[in-house]
Formats: structure tokens, C-alpha cells, sequence
């Protein structure tokens, strides 16, 4: 019984580590493999009505996750992309700097950046593009605005230390 | 009622069975999902670490300490374990990104308890239980192969995917492929050498199937791997069989420039592109990931950045030092990189050289065991000196340009097939 009883503590500590370290993971990928169907049926569709019950659906979903998949850096940016569904453009903003505090990728300054340009705050769009891009040069011809694309140019032959004329 | 020893010995059972099966399920396991391979075999091997401690529990708590005292006789393997955790903690404690880091400190707890229930049980499992792995790779080995050919693919890619990056096998990834079959040759290959009959044939072939699997997924690391572990086997033998096993691999990279052979074709091309200054095109422009990762352990000599940092400061430290190496060296693939490809300079990176230096321990105390005599013993103690050398010098080399302690298939091999090299050659 003394030996029965020893045990069921352990029993129940692994009974929560296979469901926080084991299920939860998985469960988690696979959410994530769902929310990313929905969020490119919710930006493609042409239907604003369906796109806006598409894109709440999926941020109510999303919210749910923020604690187990807290990690997983796609989260944040399909959060903004349905933020920006929605045309929450700060909040999409706000949902992109959450993901760089898990993992800096280069694609989500780009983001950023191309987010900050629809809001007209070209200097600040300049500051994120200009890091996107210094990782992956083949970004400058994605970037959307003429003025923007120049003035990375400008700030990145001025890094290599040749001035532009 | 049950008694005692019969829940003590269901328990044992149970992580025997446990031990055999997850060398299978982990080889071929996946999982619908964003991502579906990795995933799926880091949570199978935490679910097994996971039971795994609970029928250690169990069996200790009915059978008595006698198995656990054994163990702790054992204490540099002990104390390596310990100190592996402890310093996981510590620099979790100190990370510059605690949520990754915790993660990582998840799994090699994990990795802990996996190693701990295998090492409990393995004087009851049989050297001819590693002749699962003949299963996997074989499974793994001919999948690679109807992809890498265009013949038949399970899964669907992206068509931005060219075809090689398309041989996934059940791993993820090509150069994972090729990781975990050179791991699974090697330990395949000096099975064979231990066990007789028919299941010296069952080696064989699954150790020829590993080694053709490693040659389809053209991963150069790992094909080198191979070499170098064959090279070191045959010295063991005699010096004449090392020379000879360095003959035929200049002997066939030398065809390899003329006739495209996969896998060695790339190799042979080294000289090519080192001389014309084309370094990081051999490297697969990996050099930024091993500059970014040697400067985060030069400004992080003790701590570390912290356990699965790497991949969060890779894009400062890339900025950075793009100023200060020359474009040849730094101008990479514009992505972040989630783990350096090299595990020497990852493990220094986020977890500094004490980090490294229990990584290098543990090599050397396994190594240690294959001091034993090969020709006495029991024919688990034998396979366990067989084996303990080539298996560390083949995760040595594969560190150098690969990842295997990131990714779950080739750890979970690792931590097994350790433990049973340690609980083997103690009987």
C-alpha cells in the first residue's frame, strides 16, 4: 500500500508532463496547420463578410494558444496576417514584434516593414527593411514602395562604404 | 492481488518492450501537422522518456534498489548525467531567451530520463534487439530512394521544392536521412560482427541498406562519417586494413570526378571550390551560421547564450558581423538559421565550454568502453566494446556539419543506443 501510494504522486507528474510535453506539441503543430489554411482561405477569398468571420474566428482561436505554442514563431505572424484582414494594421504590427521576441527572422521585419509603409510611416518602415535585408538581399525588389526601395538602397551602399552619387 | 516481484518484473517488461519499440517508432514515425515529422518524433521520445521513468519508478519501488546501486557504480556516467542537467538548468536560468531555452531544457530532461530507463533494463535486453533498426532503415533507406528518383513521394512539397530536397524519407529532411542511416549503419555493422546465423544476415542487409540510404541522400557529412568510422574500425584491426580502407575511399573519390556517384561526387568537388575562394558555396552557405555561433561563445565564453537560443540571436550577431568578415564568408542564404549545422560550435554558443566539455566527456567515458575486450565476455559486453568507438567517432564527424543532437530521431538513437552500450558492458 506504502509503495502504491509513493507511486501515485509520480503518476500523476507524468501523467502532466505527457500532457504538457507531449500532447500539448502536438496538438499545437497541428492547430497551427488548420489557422494557416483558414488565414490563406481568409486572405484569398473575395468575400470581405466571410474573410471578417474567417479572420475573428481564427484571432479568438489564436489567443487560446498564445500560452502552449508560445514558441512557435508562425503564430504571431498569422496572427497579423488576419489582424491585417481585418485591417488592424497596428495591432498586425503589435502581433510581429511579439514573434521577434521568440525568433528574429529577417521575413518578419520585411513584414514589418510593408505594414508600416500602408501606415505612411515610411522612416520607421526604412529601419525594418533595412535589417530584412541585409540577411536577404533578394528582399529590396519585394519591397512595395518606390521611396522606401530607394532609401534602403541609399542606407545600404552607405553600410558597404560606398556612398551613392 | 499481485505480488512484489511480479509488478517489479511487468515493469522491467514494459521497458524492455518500451526500449525495442521506440527504436522503431521513432525512425518512422509522423504526424499531421505544420510540420510533420520532427515534431512527431520529439514527442514520441519524450512520451517514451516519460513512461519510461514511471516503470523505473515502479519497478524500483517493488523491486528494491539492487539494479539502482549497480548503476550508481557507474559514476562517471552518473555524474555526467547530473552535471548535463544541472548545467541545462543553469543556463536556462541565465538565457538570453528563456522561453527557448526552457524548451530545450524540457528535452534534455528528457533525454536524461530516456537514457536512464534504457541503462535500467539493459542487461535484460538483447544485443539482437538492435536488429530493429535493420527495419528502419530499410523503410527509410528505400523511401529516400522512390523520391530522390521521381518514382513515388507520400508526402506533398511545395513546388518551389526541387526534387532532392523532396527525399525526406520519414525523417524531414534529406541531410536528416542521412544522419540518422549513418548512425544506423555503423551500429548495424558491428551488430553484425557480434551476432551469428540468421540474424547476422538481417545485420548485414540492414547495414547495407543504411549505406546505400546514406549515399542516396547525397549528405556529404554523413557519407564522410562513414568513412572516417570505417577507417577507424579497420585500425583497429590492423594498420593495413586502415590503409587499405584509405586507398579505396581516395580510389573512389577519384572516380567520383569523373563519374557522378551521389554523395561522393560533392565531396570530390572540394578542391575545386576551395581554390577558387568559393567556400561558402561548398559549405552549403553554412559559414555564416558557424561565424555567428563562434562569436556568441567568444562574448558568452561561460554561459553560453543559453540552451536553443542560437536560432534568436542569429540575426544580430549575422549584422554584426557582416561587417567584420569579408562577403565570400558571409553572404549565406538569406533565411535564419534555426540551428548552426554544426553541433561543436552550437553547444559552445549556448552553453559555453563547460556545456562542451560535458559534451566531450561523455564521448570520451563512452569511448572509454571500448577498451574491454572484444573477444571475452558475454555477447552483449562484446558488441558493447565493439561498438562504444565507432559509434562516437561517427556522431563526432556527423557534429561537424549536421545537427544530430537537435533533432529527435538521431538523439533518441544516440541516448539508446548509449545507455545500452553502458548498461552492456557492466553485466
Amino acid at each position: 500500500m506504502k509503495r502504491l501510494l509513493a507511486l501515485i504522486p509520480i503518476a500523476v507528474a507524468c501523467t502532466w508532463g505527457l500532457i504538457s510535453f507531449v500532447s500539448r506539441p502536438l496538438s499545437c503543430n497541428r492547430s497551427m496547420a488548420r489557422l494557416q489554411a483558414s488565414t490563406n482561405l481568409a486572405s484569398e477569398t473575395g468575400d470581405t463578410y466571410r474573410a471578417t468571420i474567417l479572420a475573428r474566428t481564427n484571432l479568438a482561436e489564436m489567443r487560446r494558444l498564445e500560452g502552449p505554442c508560445r514558441t512557435t514563431v508562425n503564430l504571431y505572424v498569422l496572427e497579423a496576417n488576419n489582424f491585417d484582414v481585418l485591417g488592424r494594421k497596428e495591432d498586425a504590427i503589435a502581433a510581429l514584434r511579439r514573434g521577434l521576441k521568440v525568433d528574429q527572422r529577417p521575413e518578419i521585419y520585411f513584414n514589418i516593414g510593408t505594414l508600416l509603409v500602408e501606415l505612411g510611416r515610411i522612416d520607421e518602415a526604412v529601419e525594418n527593411y533595412v535589417i530584412a535585408v541585409r540577411i536577404a538581399k533578394s528582399m529590396v525588389t519585394a519591397i512595395p514602395s518606390p521611396e522606401a526601395r530607394e532609401r534602403v538602397d541609399r542606407r545600404l551602399a552607405q553600410l558597404a562604404g560606398h556612398p551613392p552619387p | 492481488m499481485p505480488t512484489k516481484d511480479s509488478v517489479s518484473e511487468r515493469a522491467e517488461q514494459a521497458l524492455i518492450v518500451a526500449a525495442v519499440a521506440g527504436l522503431i517508432v521513432v525512425g518512422v514515425i509522423f504526424f499531421p501537422g505544420l510540420e510533420i515529422f520532427r515534431t512527431a518524433k520529439e514527442a514520441a521520445m519524450r512520451a517514451q522518456a516519460i513512461i519510461g521513468a514511471f516503470a523505473v519508478c515502479t519497478a524500483v519501488a517493488y523491486g528494491g534498489l539492487r539494479r539502482v546501486r549497480e548503476m550508481m557504480r557507474q559514476r562517471a556516467v552518473v555524474a555526467l548525467l547530473a552535471a548535463a542537467v544541472t548545467w541545462t538548468a543553469i543556463t536556462t536560468l541565465t538565457s538570453g531567451q528563456r522561453w527557448l531555452s526552457e524548451e530545450s531544457l524540457v528535452t534534455v530532461v528528457c533525454s536524461a530520463l530516456l537514457f536512464i530507463s534504457v541503462w535500467y533494463v539493459a542487461p535484460r535486453v538483447p544485443p539482437s534487439a538492435l536488429l530493429v533498426l535493420a527495419i528502419t532503415a530499410a523503410v527509410n533507406a528505400a523511401l529516400a530512394a522512390t523520391q530522390e528518383y521521381a518514382v513515388w513521394n507520400p508526402f506533398q512539397f511545395d513546388v518551389a521544392y526541387e526534387v532532392h530536397l523532396r527525399a525526406t524519407a520519414l525523417m524531414g529532411n534529406p541531410n536528416d536521412v542521412g544522419a540518422y542511416l549513418a548512425l544506423c549503419a555503423v551500429i548495424l555493422v558491428m551488430t553484425m560482427q557480434t551476432l551469428h546465423g540468421w540474424q547476422r544476415w538481417i545485420a548485414a542487409a540492414g547495414g547495407a541498406a543504411a549505406l546505400t540510404g546514406v549515399f542516396i541522400s547525397q549528405t556529404r557529412t554523413a557519407v564522410l562519417a562513414v568513412m572516417v568510422t570505417a577507417f577507424v574500425m579497420a585500425l583497429r584491426r590492423s594498420w593495413k586494413a586502415g590503409a587499405a580502407i584509405v586507398a579505396i575511399a581516395l580510389l573512389a573519390l577519384l572516380a567520383a570526378t569523373q563519374v557522378d556517384i551521389p554523395g561522393l561526387s560533392r565531396i570530390a568537388t572540394a578542391p575545386k571550390y576551395l581554390q577558387s575562394g568559393q567556400w561558402n558555396a561548398y559549405f552549403s552557405q553554412r559559414l555564416p551560421a558557424f561565424a555567428t555561433a563562434w562569436a556568441m561563445f567568444v562574448d558568452h565564453p561561460l554561459l553560453g547564450v543559453g540552451p536553443g537560443a542560437f536560432k534568436f540571436f542569429y540575426l544580430p550577431y549575422r549584422i554584426e558581423l557582416s561587417q567584420v568578415y569579408p562577403e565570400r564568408i558571409m553572404n549565406g542564404a538569406g533565411v535564419n538559421f534555426a540551428e548552426t549545422h554544426n553541433d561543436h560550435l552550437q553547444l559552445l554558443a549556448e552553453t559555453g565550454l563547460p556545456g562542451y566539455a560535458l559534451f566531450l566527456a561523455a564521448c570520451g567515458v563512452l569511448a572509454m568502453h571500448s577498451l574491454r575486450s572484444r573477444e571475452t565476455g558475454s555477447e552483449a559486453q562484446r558488441l558493447a566494446a565493439g561498438l562504444a568507438l565507432p559509434f562516437v567517432v561517427v556522431l563526432i564527424v556527423l557534429a561537424l556539419a549536421l545537427f544530430p543532437l537537435q533533432i529527435a530521431a538521431t538523439r533518441h538513437l544516440l541516448m539508446t543506443v548509449s545507455a545500452l552500450i553502458v548498461g552492456w558492458s557492466r553485466m
